[in-house]
């Protein structure tokens, strides 16, 4: 079986809580399973308010997620 | 970021033919102090390759709502800038004042709001916090 694997880069606060930049993880599918896999992954992850980029753009909502693609969590903006 | 580099882009912009006004913003770490601990500095950590395609959705924003803009420059700085250096320079030049102003805190609002930016707090008892 051929896995599908995302990358997922985790920034400010939430690069603190997992202990890395980024890593490769299989294609759950959906932004809303992989919240719930990540947040297995990470149990702080559960307070945490944060929002999904999919290939460097703001997700509206529950997403599809293709193999490949490039996903990020953003804690709230804190720039200027 | 230098004093140098804000100067220089101040005095590229003074030779743009359009530009009979310009506007400034410099955003610099405060030297907030809170019961005898005091900022030391401020660590900023940017997604890379997202801010680009944001800064030009600003840019093009602001050249849709500001027709008598002429020229706009952004520079955020990343990594740790100390108390009192500059982290976030913003230069809007117009070609009459009224729309100066009004671009250049509708620039520093939507820089605010929208770039994919974070910062660490440094203290002087050595303890260190992310701002939200």
């Amino acid at each position: 079986m051929i896995m599908a694997y995302i990358n997922v880069l985790y920034f400010g606060s939430i690069r603190d809580l997992t202990l890395k930049g980024s890593e490769q993880v299989e294609n759950p599918g959906s932004l809303d399973s992989l919240k719930d896999q990540l947040t297995v992954k990470y149990p702080g992850l559960e307070g945490m308010r944060f929002q999904f980029s999919v290939n460097r753009r703001l997700s509206r909502g529950n997403e599809v997620i293709e193999t490949g693609d490039e996903i990020a969590l953003l804690p709230p903006f804190a720039g200027g | 970021m230098s004093l140098e580099v804000i100067n220089e882009e101040i005095t590229k912009q003074v030779s743009n033919p359009s530009a009979g006004a310009q506007a400034v913003f410099l955003g610099r770490v405060r030297a907030d102090a809170d019961q005898g601990v005091t900022v030391t500095g401020i660590d900023y950590s940017a997604y890379d390759e997202m801010t680009d395609p944001v800064i030009e959705e600003i840019r093009d924003q602001l050249f849709r709502e500001f027709d008598d803009l002429a020229g706009l420059y952004i520079l955020h700085s990343t990594g740790l800038v100390k108390t009192g250096e500059v982290s976030l320079f913003v230069l809007v030049s117009t070609g009459h004042r009224q729309q100066a102003f009004r671009a250049l805190e509708k620039c520093v609002e939507l820089i605010k709001a929208r770039l994919p930016v974070w910062k660490k707090e440094y203290l002087s008892d050595g303890t260190e916090r992310w701002i939200e």
